[in-house]
Formats: structure tokens, sequence, C-alpha cells
């Protein structure tokens, strides 16, 4: 008898152990991040393959189909929507136009911002005046409004959405690298690069770059949350992704007229994006500590 | 303090010429600015003689630099041009339609003030409490999930299923709760977490300990003597946020069909109607440059080390 009690009260340690190492595992690593950040970049990439209906045509008598796990055709498992296309196979194919989107904004405006903010730390003066008002410049303006107008005179496109995308982005980059190199600049290393008779591209990026790589990545991951979201709203107002390619935001626009008969063609795809830009913030607070508690105050 | 007010304004004066200058550049970039603000769809149906007079008012027989002069100008007084495709002044649109914006933006202002400060207070004062971690997943999930989503879910649940709330379109004051509530969410997020850190700053002061060890009761610490110094800096950033809802609600007014500057810019857009959409942006800017600079002063005023650095 009390053998067993023994055994028990072990298992009870045991168990209990297990979960207080999975907690302290799930604190020190964004790991639901990870696994939904993997997740998409896999279905991003492998979409063709993984999609069990063509994600642009649908067949008129498929429409509306109701979601499979509330009792629809068992074929449309988040339903159809108005032109009976699979919700899934599209939100599948709408990853990978969002990442794709946001990856080659992130990396534009990531270096354009970084080279910039190099440059205006290291020449200061009226250089860096010049830079600084452009970014304040930018700030100023509200990119939805920007889009708009940009719109209106180029009509919308996949460049023109990449560019807004990447021309809202840089300052951010800008102002966080100039700040870092103000002090990376000042070290005795870059002194001695600079006695040395390196020039001053070497200077920049073989000497200033690597100083302030940890706070580009920070801002990068950060950002590709911020960037997810525009892209999902410029789409949603119809002028972000065209048309017929799948896109999250354009998704929750189709299904704003069909709320009362068929609810999933919007809710799904909205899903979609909360679930990544919450992935991407919680990667990017984490790096943020991580890497450099000072930017906290991002 | 002067020097500093100078340079601001100076400041928010070059952002306004370039934003200006920029637009400029845009129109002439095509050669003939006919084109741009024409647009595709009105290409063949315009007639002859607006064509004429179009190029008469933009002045595309005299050199650039009348061109630009006579376009600042313009702006300058407040003549945004006169809309193609409505045949009515730019100003008048924007001025028709501006109340419904800043009614809806004030809505949002409210709720996030209304629900921002008190989340945060009761967030900082049960830190690492069940307050503390329902504020923080209300924070997440304002910053994360898409604004017109949340609007299109409120529409479903509050109009749609149970029929308690209006959906569209402006109206009483039943009409302002569901976009008010949408507009509001992402900025009261944002100001959860600045009370909450503020007010935690507070807590750990020096007087406020001293006040509770003279015996004064916590409610009255929290409230009176904590809070107080703790809403310099959301405030602040509160001013700057109005800004930011007057953009917000471009989204907001498409899924509620307000009858906004958003509506009329979005639906000018698809009309091919540069001179309005033009318009709007300049409006949009010039009061988020505006806002700006008041916030600017507002915190120097209060935060004397701004001014010096």
């Amino acid at each position: 008898m009390a053998d067993i009690t023994v055994s028990r009260e072990d298992q009870a340690s045991v168990r209990g152990r297990r979960v207080r190492s999975f907690i302290s595992l799930m604190r020190r690593w964004p790991v639901s991040s990870i696994v939904i950040i993997s997740l998409l970049v896999f279905t991003g990439i492998f979409a063709p393959w993984l999609a069990p209906e063509p994600e642009r045509f649908g067949e008129i008598r498929n429409s509306f189909e109701k979601p499979a796990i509330l009792g629809g055709d068992s074929r449309f498992i988040l339903g159809t929507d108005q032109l009976g296309r699979d919700i899934l196979s599209r939100i599948l194919f709408g990853a990978r136009i969002s990442l794709l989107i946001s990856v080659i904004v992130v990396v534009i405006s990531g270096t354009f911002g970084t080279v910039m903010g190099l440059i205006s730390a290291w020449y200061g003066g009226w250089v860096d005046e010049i830079i600084m008002r452009l970014v304040d410049g930018i700030n100023a303006m509200p990119i939805i409004t920007v889009a708009l107008v940009l719109a209106v005179v180029f009509g919308p496109s996949f460049g023109l959405l990449i560019f807004i995308l990447a021309i809202g982005s840089w300052p951010g980059y800008a102002r966080v690298v100039r700040g870092e190199a103000l002090v990376v600049r000042k070290l005795d290393y870059v002194a001695s690069a600079r006695i040395a008779g390196a020039s001053t591209p070497r200077i920049l990026f073989r000497h200033l770059l690597p100083g302030v790589i940890n706070v580009t990545v920070v801002v990068a991951t950060l950002s590709l949350s911020s960037v997810i979201l525009a892209e999902a709203g410029l789409s949603f107002l119809g002028i972000g992704v065209p048309a017929p390619t799948p896109s999250w935001g354009g998704m929750v626009s189709d299904g704003r007229d069909f709320l009362t008969t068929a609810w999933w063609v919007s809710v799904f795809p909205g899903i979609a994006i909360a679930v990544t830009v919450v992935a991407f913030v919680l990667l990017g607070d984490w790096l943020r500590d991580r890497f450099d508690p000072r930017l906290r105050q991002l | 303090m002067l020097r500093f007010l100078i340079r601001r304004l100076f400041t928010s004066l070059v952002t306004m010429l370039l934003v200006v200058t920029a637009m400029f550049v845009l129109t002439r970039s095509f050669g003939d600015p006919r084109n741009v603000y024409v647009g595709d769809a009105f290409n063949e149906n315009i007639s002859q003689e607006r064509w004429d007079a179009l190029g008469v008012s933009l002045g595309i027989d005299k050199p650039i630099y009348v061109q630009y002069a006579r376009y600042v100008g313009r702006l300058a007084v407040g003549d945004l041009g006169e809309s193609i495709h409505q045949r009515r002044p730019v100003q008048e649109l924007i001025l028709e339609r501006m109340p419904a914006t800043a009614k809806l933006a004030l809505g949002g202002f409210l709720f996030m003030l209304l629900m921002g400060i008190p989340l945060g207070v009761l967030a900082a004062v049960s830190r690492g409490g069940p307050w503390d971690y329902l504020s923080r997943l209300i924070a997440i999930l304002g910053h994360s999930a898409p604004s017109f989503w949340i609007a299109i879910l409120l529409v479903f649940f509050f109009g749609v299923k149970l029929g308690w709330l209006p959906t569209f379109g402006s109206g009483g004051i039943k009409h302002y709760i569901l976009p008010s509530i949408t507009l509001g969410l992402g900025s009261a997020s944002g100001m959860l977490r600045i009370v909450r850190s503020s007010m935690l700053e507070v807590l750990d002061s020096e007087y406020v300990k001293m006040a509770r060890a003279k015996g004064v009761s916590r409610k009255w610490v929290l409230w009176k003597h904590a809070l107080r110094n703790a809403m310099i800096s959301p405030l602040t950033v509160a001013g700057l946020t109005l800004g930011s809802l007057i953009t917000g609600s471009v989204l907001i007014e498409v899924v509620f069909a307000w009858p906004g500057l958003g509506t009329l810019s979005l639906s000018s857009v698809f009309n091919a109607d540069f001179t309005t959409v033009q318009g709007v942006f300049l409006v949009v800017t010039l009061f988020y440059v505006t806002t700006s600079f008041l916030v600017d002063i507002l915190y120097a005023l209060v935060d004397p080390r701004i001014r010096f650095s």
C-alpha cells in the first residue's frame, strides 16, 4: 500500500517538473510564434500542393457552401465564397502573397533605411539634417492617403503596392540605425580603421554595419507585422493586391456584402491576418528584449 | 522656448512644402498634367472645351516654374481646384464630408480614453494579476487584428445577429457606437500600455510611498496622487493619435458606409477623380502635420528637456 503511494507522489513530481520545464521553455523561446511562422512559410511555399481546390476558379453552383466543420460539403473545409471558390485554398495562397510582399518590402526598406541611417550618422551636418527631415516628412504623411493618391494616378499593381509599403517603412530603420551608429562611430576601433586608411564605404559596411545589424533585425521583425497589416488594409480597400490573386484583405472585403448569409467568407481570412500579425509581434518583442532591451520604448 | 517654437514651425512648413512639391512633380511626371487630372475613365467623354479650359487653368502654356508658383499659390489660399467628376470645387466637397469624419474621430478618441486609461490603471495596480493579463491580451489583439475585420465582426454580431445597433450610415448616437469602438480599439491598446508603464513608474516613486506611509488610503493615493502625475505622457500621446484616427477612419468609413472623407476619397479613386483625392490627401496631411506640431509644443511645455535637445 505504502509503495503505491510513494510511486504516485513520484509520478506527480515528475509531471510537475515536466509542466514547469515546459512553461520555462515557452517563456525562454517564443514557441507559439515560431510554430505559427514556420507553418505559414511552409504553406506559403507549398500552397500549390497543399491547396485542395484551385484558388482562382470555382463553380458557381458551389457558391456559399457551408464550412465542412459546420456540416457543409466535405470538400470545402472552410466553405466557399460567392464564386464557389474554396476559402481554405485561397487562405493558403493568400499566405504566399502576404509573406512574399512583406518580405520583399522588408528587404528593400531595411536595406535602404539602414544605409540612409549609416550615412546620416557618419556624415552628420547638413546630410544628417536633410535625411532626418525627410524621415520626419514621411512619418508625417498618412500612408493610406498616399496610397490612394498613387492608386488614382498609376492604378493598383504589385509594383506600386511594394513601393508604397517600402516608402512608408524605411524611415523606421533609418532613425533607429542612425541612433545606434552615432554611438558605434565614436568607438576606438572605428577611429583605428580610419587611421589605417580605410575608405568611407569600407568603414560604413565593414565596421559600422556589424554594430547596428542587431537593431535592424529587430526593427525588421516588428515591421513585418505592420507591413502585413498595411497590405491587408490596402487590399481590403481594393488598392492593394490586384483582383483575381487571393489576398487576405481582399477576401475579407469580398465577404462584406454577404455577412447575413455567409459570414465565413470574411471571418476566416481575418483570423489568418490576426494570427500572423500576433506571431510576428510576439517574435519581434522577444528579439527586441533579447538583443537590445533599450529599444523597449519603440 | 521661442527658438524651439520657430524651429518646429519651420520644420512643419518645410514638410508641407515638400508634400505639395511631390504632388506637383507627380502631376507633371506624365508630360501633360491633364492626363493625370482627367484620368482614363474620362479621356474619351470630356469635351474639347473642358479639356482646353483645364489646360488654361493649369497654365500649361506657361513655363514650368510659373506653373509651380501658380499651383502652390492656389493651394496656399485654400483653392483645391474643381472635381472633374462632380464638377464642383473640391474644398466644397471636403467641407461637406469633414464633419462626419471629425465626429467619428472624436468618437474613437473618447473610446480610446474610456477604455485605455481605466484598463491601464487596473493593469498597473494588479501587476502580474488577472487584470494585467487581460489588458495585455486586449493590447495584443487591438494591435494585431485588422480594424476593418473587427468592424465586420461587430457588424455581424451586434447588427446582424442581435439587431441591437445600426450597421451603416450616420445618424443618431447609436450609429456612432460600432464605428467609434472599431476606430478607437487600436489606439486604446497603445494608450493602455503607456498608462500602465507610466502608472507603474509613479506608483514606485517616493512621494506615493510617503503618502501611503502617512496613512492616506490606498484609493485616494491611487486616484489623487498617482494618476494625475501618471497622465502627463499618456495625454500628450493621446493628442498625437488624433491625427492617426483621422486617417484610420478611411478603412472604418468604408465598412460602415460612413459619409466622411474616407469614402469620398475612395470613391474618387474609382472614379479616377484625381483633384478630389489630391484635395483630401492635402487636407489630411495638413491636419496631421498641425497636430504633431501642437503636440510637440505641448510636450515641450510639460517637459523642458525636449526644448534643449
